[in-house]
């Protein structure tokens, strides 16, 4: 849970500047209809690097990945623990 | 210019003009439907010369909103579907836009924009049916799509000459309000005409639209491929947040020509998988609006192989001015660390002139680039002041009435004595992903929040967006906000590009001697603070950055 709410406040209060209380899980982040755009993208993958000392890359950044709180959540879990291992 | 879409549909009229995710228009379809349009804009009461807003997002109908209005004899002033209302009822109430062509969602924000101060009296909703109930907006008229439908879809006798006005496009403006740059049909043709004639475009290409209609880029996709009688295949806005899908739309849709800012391009190279696309239909890639960094330019080029690259450069007060196509000695490892701005188009004249107000003439020297010719805009909209300061008799012609736009780029000749290149500005201005922002814009709305007693904005240079904006403010005594009060608070009177990331409250700003804002330290410190910054930074009054 943690991970998705660190998300999930970046997104709010630093992207959105508090036009927004909350974020469902599978509300759309990114492409068309969603809530980011391309300046938002940019400063969600460098937090999520910076944060979690991840590296996203070239092929990382598609639908299944990005498209969800919940995909991105998700995302950010598995390359933290395969970075990790 | 509106011919060039009558035009396009005697010669093609089967031919898809515009194409809006699953749905297309012919050139026949277009046609009569900016007929109809334009007849129920006349109803409506526009006459010749009279502005129109265009407040809605992309679709084939933002397409068909420019021609029906200047069928009508209007001069088209697209709102920021993006942006805040306040900022479209400024423009409003600016350039006195009684009429406005919007889609369901921004027609529902009418009322708010009226409340606002702007003038707005009758709202034409093409594609939906509305009533002033609907809307809640007892003293306005509202013609919705039935109305429209039983238009005469013939063709419209335009009133208009190629000297009257085509549109107004709004730009950030330094003292706090955005300015509207006026051009005329002849202004924006001989842009036109000079492109399709450079680029060779013809019925078979396919455009992209990607920049939205109140930024100038756009001109080229709707208006040159128009002239073309080619396909515009318009981009859903936030596509390019999932760059990956602007990749698949290059190739889905076959694209030939592409128009963008570096950093939607930039964007592509780092995240779009361009590697597994097949973008073999692409023939022409142009770029303007910044500067391109050559590393993501090389990932473009190695990309797409098969394509020409050319570099467009002109602020929207003179359209495109000079342009430079890419060689490959430009992306040499040994290369200069910019790409050229290159020569001027055909049948327009830059030069530049130095601090002694001498032209430039050999290569290396610095000065202010200027540019004459039909391209050149017409002024700001209800400013002559600014209008004088900008647009000015040329210095070198004392015979007859001669105006030259001084655009306030400086640069200098290249070796060769006829490649210009760009080096930066000499006043607050900066790009960013394209958009020009005054800093002094910003600023003003942070001094109008009224916690704030000084207020500065700077720019950090960034090779993903251009440049990145920051905010430095001392509050007044015993005043206090939250923790991103601020942003929010410009958020709500700027357009989402104008907001800084971060604000952050000193003490006290730090002074040069001479008393003005330290801009360079600040930037200092916002670099610093950043990851991979270097070592601790100067500080101010012992505040660090948070």
């Amino acid at each position: 849970m943690h991970v998705r709410s660190q998300i999930e406040q970046f997104i709010l209060v630093e992207i959105l500047a508090g036009s927004r209380e909350r974020l469902e899980g599978d509300e759309r982040l990114v492409g068309m209809g969603g809530l980011l755009d391309s300046l938002g993208l940019l400063r969600l993958i460098q937090f999520l690097e910076e944060t979690y000392a991840i590296h996203v890359g070239d092929g990382d950044v598609g639908e299944e990945n990005f498209g969800t709180l919940e995909r991105l959540t998700a995302f950010v879990e598995n390359r933290r623990a395969s970075d990790a291992s | 210019m509106s011919h060039l879409l009558q035009n396009a549909a005697q010669l093609e009229p089967e031919r898809p003009a515009v194409r809006y995710l699953d749905a297309e228009w012919t050139y026949g379809e277009l046609e009569s439907q900016s007929n109809r349009l334009a007849r129920a804009l006349q109803e409506a009461g526009v006459r010749k010369g009279d502005r129109v807003g265009l407040w809605l997002n992309k679709s084939l109908m933002s397409i068909c909103g420019v021609y029906g209005i200047m069928k009508a004899g209007g001069v088209y002033v697209p709102l920021d579907p993006q942006a805040p209302v306040s900022r479209a009822a400024y423009i409003a109430r600016d350039c006195g836009l009684r009429v406005v062509i919007a889609d369901e969602a921004h027609a529902r924000q009418v009322p708010a924009a009226c409340k606002q101060g702007a003038p707005m009296r009758v709202v034409v909703c093409p594609e939906q049916e509305l009533t002033e109930e609907t809307l809640g907006w007892a003293d306005g008229l509202v013609l919705g799509r039935s109305e429209i439908l039983t238009m005469d879809s013939g063709s419209v006798e335009t009133p208009t000459i190629e000297s009257d006005l085509a549109y107004i496009l709004y730009t950030s403006g330094s003292t706090g309000r955005p300015k509207g740059v006026m051009i005329a049909h002849r202004t924006c043709l001989t842009f036109i005409h000079w492109a399709v004639d450079t680029f060779g475009l013809r019925s078979e290409d396919r455009m992209t639209s990607m920049a939205p209609l109140h930024f100038d880029l756009s001109t080229f996709d709707v208006y040159a491929t128009a002239k073309a009688a080619g396909t515009v295949v318009v981009v859903p806005e936030r596509l390019a947040s999932l760059p990956v899908k602007l990749a698949d739309l290059w190739q889905e849709e076959r694209i030939t020509v592409t128009y963008m800012v570096p950093s939607i391009l930039s964007l592509l190279v780092q995240y779009g998988r361009l590697e597994s696309h097949d973008l073999s239909s692409l023939r022409l890639v142009l770029f303007a609006g910044e500067v391109f960094p050559l590393k993501y330019l090389r990932g473009l080029v190695k990309a797409v192989p098969g394509a020409q690259f050319f570099n467009l450069y002109g602020p929207t007060e003179t359209n495109v001015c000079t342009y430079h196509r890419v060689r490959g000695e430009d992306l040499a490892e040994d290369a200069p660390s910019s790409l050229p701005i290159g020569r001027a188009c055909e049948n327009t004249e830059v030069f530049a002139v130095d601090e002694t107000g001498k032209p430039i003439t050999k290569p290396g020297v610095e000065g202010e680039l200027w540019v004459r010719g039909p391209t050149v805009a017409l002024g700001y909209w209800g400013d002559p002041e600014k209008t004088a300061r900008s647009f000015r008799q040329n210095l070198f012609q004392d015979c007859f009435r001669d105006v030259a736009y001084g655009t306030g780029d400086i640069v200098k000749l290249a070796d060769d004595g006829r490649t210009w290149l760009f080096l930066g500005r000499r006043d607050h201005m900066v790009k960013c992903r394209g958009y020009r922002i005054e800093l002094g814009e910003v600023e003003s709305v942070l001094y109008s929040h009224e916690a704030v007693k000084e207020a500065a904005v700077v720019a950090v240079p960034d090779d993903l967006v251009g440049n990145r904006l920051f905010g430095f403010v001392v509050l007044a005594d015993n005043a206090g906000v939250a923790h991103g009060e601020l942003v929010a608070f410009c958020r709500i009177h700027l357009p989402s590009y104008m907001v800084p990331e971060k604000i952050h409250i000193l003490g006290e700003l730090p002074k040069t001697s001479t008393g003005k804002v330290n801009r360079p330290e600040l930037v200092g410190m916002v670099q610093t603070a950043m990851p991979g910054g270097h070592g601790p930074g100067p500080g101010t009054s012992g505040v660090g950055l948070v």
